[in-house]
């Protein structure tokens, strides 16, 4: 493993992919360190479905993977618990990390994942020594190297898999309101 | 009578109504699902992005998945091109060292 490079993830929305599609394991495929902002671990992926599956896979790999703790992510913190708005923060969380990362080793190199729709659409202003890679990018590369079967064949398992846990979730939402009703016309049975 | 959009599957059903003599219209959950899907189209076709979707209400990437598996599309994969071409570029070049030294080991 290559200590001076590191692959910085900036968002939930590689990890949800691949946890989803079983292939959280694509990501140590490279041998670099990764590296999770606080923020970007924080709310969204203990919120998301698959959330069982990332946290289990951190533990298993923490000589590969690890939480990054930012002042982002203590302000996000802060913020929940306020019930304000948190929205961006993983990602200001992934440059503070990436500061920290360069200003500690002059020879340092980084790698910052992204999701691939908003680095099509945002310039992102960064270090000659950083490039970016995009979750398709990143399993392009590994198709490439016959390391996976087929980007697609990840995507469409991701969206696949999505859809039963949103069934799921759909059919808990719909079993707590019947349960709900069910209370609300059994005390209005027993007022009468 | 009120004017909505129709998309071209669901012209069949709605003509069908008009002929019969129905008066339809779309109740809220039809026009949120009916706009959440229009987004979804979008983001599979690269058209917007996932912050446009959280934007939009969409605050959960699996919810995004779930949209997109239930219309039989996937996420979408960026085009190497455009404002971050070359820094992605970069990026795949370093990551395919990094994965030909790994195959090599």
């Amino acid at each position: 493993m290559n200590p001076g490079f590191s692959l910085i993830v900036t968002d939930t929305s590689p990890l949800i992919t691949l946890a989803l599609a079983g292939s959280l394991d694509a990501l140590l495929r490279p041998g670099l360190p990764v590296s999770i902002p606080d923020a970007v671990e924080a709310t969204r992926i203990r919120a998301a479905a698959g959330a069982g599956e990332i946290v289990e896979w951190m533990n298993a790999h923490l000589d590969q993977v690890r939480i990054v703790p930012t002042e982002v992510g203590i302000d996000q913190q802060r913020r929940l618990e306020e019930g304000r708005p948190t929205r961006a923060l993983g990602e200001q969380a992934a440059l503070e990390v990436l500061d920290r990362f360069l200003e500690g080793d002059p020879a340092a190199t980084a790698l910052l994942l992204f999701e691939d729709s908003d680095i099509a659409r945002r310039q992102v202003i960064i270090d000659e020594r950083v490039s970016l890679i995009t979750t398709g990018d990143f399993l392009r590369e590994l198709e490439a190297a016959g390391l996976i079967q087929s980007t697609d064949y990840i995507l469409d398992r991701a969206a696949e898999r999505g859809r039963n846990v949103e069934r799921q979730r759909q059919a808990g939402a719909d079993a707590t309101t019947r349960l709900r009703l069910r209370r609300q016309l059994q005390e209005r049975e027993d007022r009468k | 009578m009120r004017a909505c959009r129709v998309r071209p599957f669901q012209s069949i059903r709605l003509t069908e109504y008009y002929l019969r003599g129905h008066v339809t219209m779309d109740t809220p959950n039809q026009v949120v699902d009916q706009r959440r899907e229009k987004l979804l189209r979008d983001y599979a076709a690269g058209k917007v992005s996932w912050s446009t979707l959280r934007r939009q209400g969409f605050d959960d990437y699996v919810a995004v998945l779930g949209g997109l598996g239930a219309l039989g599309l996937r996420p979408p994969v960026a085009p190497l091109e455009g404002v971050n071409g070359a820094a992605r570029e970069r990026g795949r070049a370093l990551l395919r060292r990094a994965l030909a030294r790994q195959v090599s080991s």
